[in-house]
């Protein structure tokens, strides 16, 4: 699109949206211009059920700054779980 | 403009055409409304997709006196929410450039066709749809007249050029079938005042007539007053009168 930053993860876990409970299986993340909030870019996440399409996505749309801090802290979170599960 | 005492009509509506291949897609078209013949405008819609805006901007260009004309580029991908089918398009990498020329050009043609028409159709686009409109303006002899409105990656290094997007539009400039012009941000951070100017040395070492204005303290978007941080309410009236003046010399 805009700008080629444009990747995606495959996911296992649910998330919630609109009061329902729904499988994901797939992450969809872009550096772009977003369909909602009032900046240039931002850094775009969409987690989907594959099979329920992006209707029923749940949507994030970040500023880079609030990007790298939740991204920061979630390296952090996630490293701390890998050694408490290693460390079993 | 129409005089306070003139009858003054419009119709809009959705439509459908044969795109790329003749595949059936669908449109926004406006008119004014009245026997024409009136010249005609495609517009090629931006990366968030066939929204609001699209739609307002194809009415305008009708109060304007266009038979104006706005496909749905997304339309293969589904219908739903526009965030929703642009957002499933962003997770694709985008829509196909040959994809996108053919239905501009479907565009041109299903225009020419209707019957209040002139036979002078532009094609203007913004954000991606103004590299759309510049790449159909190259690779089709459809247009008349193209208005690329701050449309990123015309100039692409080979690291940018993806399958959907296999060529470079500066590449094309030899091959660009008729008068262009040109409105960009100098914050703009795609296009740069750099791609600019490049993309102009390209212009006039091939030789083809075209006039870019470069806007200060203006980025990307500044037309769309529904993003108060893009949008530049001066940058954006200078910018509707020199596009009005550009289709007017060439369509009217």
């Amino acid at each position: 699109m805009c700008t080629n930053i444009n990747a995606q993860a495959a996911i296992a876990g649910s998330g919630k949206a609109g009061g329902q409970w729904m499988q994901l299986d797939t992450a969809h993340i872009a550096y772009d211009h977003p369909l909602h909030s009032d900046y240039e870019h931002a850094l775009m996440i969409d987690f989907v059920n594959g099979g329920a399409g992006f209707g029923s996505r749940i949507a994030l749309e970040l500023s880079l700054e609030a990007a790298e801090r939740l991204a920061a802290v979630i390296g952090e979170a996630v490293r701390q779980a890998r050694a408490y599960e290693d460390g079993r | 403009m129409t005089a306070t005492d003139a009858y003054e009509g419009m119709i809009a509506e959705t439509v459908v055409y044969p795109g790329a291949d003749g595949e059936l897609i669908h449109a926004y078209l406006a008119r004014p409304a009245g026997p024409g013949p009136f010249p005609a405008v495609v517009l090629a819609h931006h990366m968030p997709g066939w929204d609001a805006w699209y739609k307002e901007a194809t009415r305008k260009m009708a109060y304007h006196g266009y038979v104006a004309l706005a496909p749905d580029l997304y339309c293969r991908a589904g219908h739903g929410e526009p965030d929703d089918i642009a957002a499933l398009v962003r997770s694709q990498g985008g829509v196909p450039d040959p994809q996108v020329v053919g239905d501009l050009a479907g565009g041109a043609a299903f225009l020419r066709a209707l019957p209040y028409t002139s036979g002078k159709v532009g094609v203007m686009g913004t954000c991606s749809g103004g590299r759309h409109a510049y790449l159909a303006a190259c690779l089709s002899d459809a247009f008349d007249a193209c208005a690329d409105l701050w449309g990123g990656h015309v100039v692409m290094g080979e690291a940018d050029l993806t399958p959907n997007r296999p060529v470079a539009p500066i590449d094309y400039t030899e091959r660009l079938s008729c008068p262009l012009l040109g409105l960009f941000g100098e914050l703009d951070k795609a296009p740069t005042p750099e791609q600019v100017a490049q993309h102009e040395a390209a212009l006039t070492a091939a030789g083809k007539p075209y006039e870019f204005h470069m806007y200060p303290d203006a980025g990307h978007g500044f037309f769309y007053h529904d993003r108060p941080a893009a949008y530049r309410a001066e940058q954006a009236v200078d910018g509707w009168k020199k596009l009005f003046a550009f289709f007017g010399q060439h369509l009217g």
